[in-house]
């Protein structure tokens, strides 16, 4: 019993992603990952080992400007100071920029199912009034615009 | 040439050491990047909030059984905690010393209350009494400072609530709250009161997605009417003579203004709770209410991150800091008071395991005032959640006049340096609750200090 409950956050993940697609992809990659750390190829890129791998599955690596955001949103202690600020001014992101920020740290991951899509349309105006604001120095305006802009489109896993 | 004293740091050490030096007629700069962990604050200014590692003694202990107040408090962490950032700038003696500190504390926080009064930000209390407030989950706080919309929910004078929710607000439902406040009331062995809950319907016209937008919002007066007119119209439902108790959102800029016209409104006592961590409306507001203080004050306000300090001939002589477009700017210093905080702050930092104070590399020690500084801080965490661990108390440690001492003979790094706030090894602020009291008792010690520092450069 206690073995499968181990397993229950996996079938609740695959659960909520929701499509086949997702379930196929999940599945496919989480076998062949066992199969191919067995085959142990080796490389002396590895980016490229890890895209010869898992680009096929549709896995892609976070892009340049997309990883350092991710790591910088993931300071964020939420204590929604952006937020205060950016209403103060009078701010009308589509988004509340704390709610960006911790939508923002997960901008490697799957945005998707965080159900934003549709919200992030637009980006803020990027007056940047909430960053002197943050105790952790996140570059809000940037994430917004990550977050809101065409590149900005969730990546699937 | 009157004497320059830099002060580094956005929060309210560096504040209260910018006013002080103001007041003492020193030309005062204050170099700050961001605002720090004071503007997370639930709107409390705990001088002596809880005397941590003592059961009997904990503030949450009930009142009945231990009814100490913020000056026995302070009295017991002087006499308990050699290290502790009071006891090095009061003395260690309690006896002797205790009766003066208090003292010395209440003046400290009448002339930030002075400060802080004409820019709608109030600040009320007493070292000789508790206050009980609630905060947005219903939970009780003793404190004996408090800023601004939740002064007036003291706990421990009024006996009827309304507990007022905004439908569509996101918050705990009120029941729970109430439930919560029951039990925590009984916990400090004070009477059940009779609490009622009362739920405001306003315009869809108001954001009442966010408590952040609302409190915006409610600094415009034909919104704030809405919401005066509603709690009007719920009157009946509240019961007349009871304290009405609000979330936190009744205006950012003009709280105070609208509070006083709720209790006008009402003919009852209105307050808000206490925020609920991690919404920051009363750190917020301290955070205006300070930058205010401090350009009234003929503070010079200066952001941007301090790299480095320049020395000669054995003092500091300049600040450099980035400005917002990546600068290089240096200010002239006679003497610099650092009030960069711990981690929230960026006073202190991890790197690779270890803890460093970034700009001057200065030594760090934890509560046991062993070093952590270049060597894995593991040894200073303890294996319990609860346990005291040594590595929450570290910082920078300091001669009675607070000027940061190197490692190893404990003398000054300079004449002319001062660390003041979170900065300071010693205390653990989540465990003591001193947090924002060392950051104004020390703020002002060490500007004091740096004054004399500045004005006599030659001075030993």
């Amino acid at each position: 019993m206690s073995f499968w409950r181990g397993y229950r956050g996996f079938f609740r993940q695959i659960l909520d992603t929701g499509t086949f697609a997702a379930l196929r992809l999940q599945v496919r990659t989480g076998a062949l990952h066992v199969l191919r750390s067995l085959s142990r190829r080796r490389s002396p890129d590895p980016v490229a080992l890890f895209l010869a791998n898992y680009a096929g599955d549709g896995v892609r690596l976070p892009d340049a400007g997309e990883r350092p955001l991710a790591l910088a949103a993931g300071r964020c202690v939420a204590c929604g100071l952006c937020s205060l600020e950016c209403a103060r001014v009078g701010g009308r992101p589509p988004l509340d920029p704390r709610e960006a920020v911790l939508a923002g740290s997960r901008l490697g991951i799957d945005l998707a199912r965080l159900g934003l899509e549709g919200e992030l349309a637009g980006g803020c105006d990027a007056c940047r009034a909430c960053e002197p604001l943050c105790p952790a120095a996140i570059p809000i305006a940037r994430v917004q615009a990550r977050l809101g802009g065409p590149e900005g489109a969730p990546p699937t896993l | 040439m009157s004497a320059r004293v830099v002060v580094v740091g956005g929060g309210l050490a560096g504040a209260s050491a910018a006013l002080e030096l103001a007041r003492e007629g020193v030309e005062a700069t204050l170099v700050r990047a961001e605002p720090g962990a004071t503007a997370l604050g639930w709107g409390t200014l705990d001088v002596a909030g809880a005397v941590p590692g003592s059961r009997r003694l904990r503030w949450r202990a009930p009142l009945r059984e231990a009814p100490l107040v913020g000056a026995d408090r302070l009295a017991i962490l002087i006499g308990t905690f050699a290290s502790h950032p009071y006891a090095r700038v009061f003395g260690r003696d309690a006896r002797s010393e205790a009766g003066a500190a208090a003292e010395r504390v209440k003046e400290v926080v009448a002339a930030l209350a002075a400060a802080l009064a004409p820019h709608g930000l109030a600040l009320e209390g007493s070292l000789d009494e508790n206050r009980l407030l609630a905060d947005a989950h219903g939970i009780v706080r003793v404190t004996d400072f408090v800023f601004g919309a939740a002064a007036g929910g003291n706990l421990a004078e009024v006996p009827e609530i309304a507990w007022v929710s905004l439908a569509g607000l996101p918050a705990d439902p009120a029941r729970v709250a109430l439930r919560r406040l029951a039990a925590e009331r009984a916990a400090l062995g004070l009477t059940p009161v009779p609490a009622r809950s009362v739920e405001l319907r306003l315009p869809g016209a108001l954001p009442l997605d966010s408590p952040a937008r609302l409190a915006a919002a409610l600094d415009r007066p034909e919104a704030f009417a809405e919401l005066a007119r509603a709690a009007d119209a719920a009157r009946p439902e509240a019961g007349a003579g009871r304290l009405w108790l609000f979330p936190p959102v009744l205006g950012l800029d003009r709280a105070a203004a609208n509070l006083a016209a709720l209790r006008e409104r009402l003919g009852a006592p209105v307050a808000e709770t206490l925020a609920a961590v991690p919404d920051a409306t009363p750190g917020y507001r301290l955070h205006r209410a300070l930058e205010a203080a401090l350009a009234a004050a003929g503070v010079a306000l200066r952001r941007g991150r301090v790299t480095r300090l320049e020395s000669g001939g054995g003092r500091f002589r300049a600040v450099v800091f980035e400005d917002e477009v990546g600068e290089p700017v240096r200010l002239d210093a006679d003497a610099v008071v650092l009030a960069t905080g711990r981690f929230i702050g960026g006073g202190l930092r991890e790197r690779g395991g270890a803890v460093e104070e970034p700009i001057l590399g200065l030594p760090v020690v934890d509560g046991r005032g062993e070093r952590v500084d270049g060597r894995p801080a593991r040894a200073s965490v303890r294996r319990r959640y609860l346990d005291l661990h040594p590595l929450f108390a570290a910082g920078v440690s300091s001669d009675a006049r607070l000027r940061p001492t190197t490692g190893a003979d404990a003398s000054p790094v300079a004449p002319n340096l001062f660390a003041a706030g979170d900065l300071l090894a010693g205390f653990d602020p989540a465990r003591d609750r001193t947090g924002l009291g060392v950051a104004l008792v020390t703020g002002v010690v060490a500007a004091r200090h740096a004054a004399d520092a500045a004005r006599e450069p030659d001075a030993p």
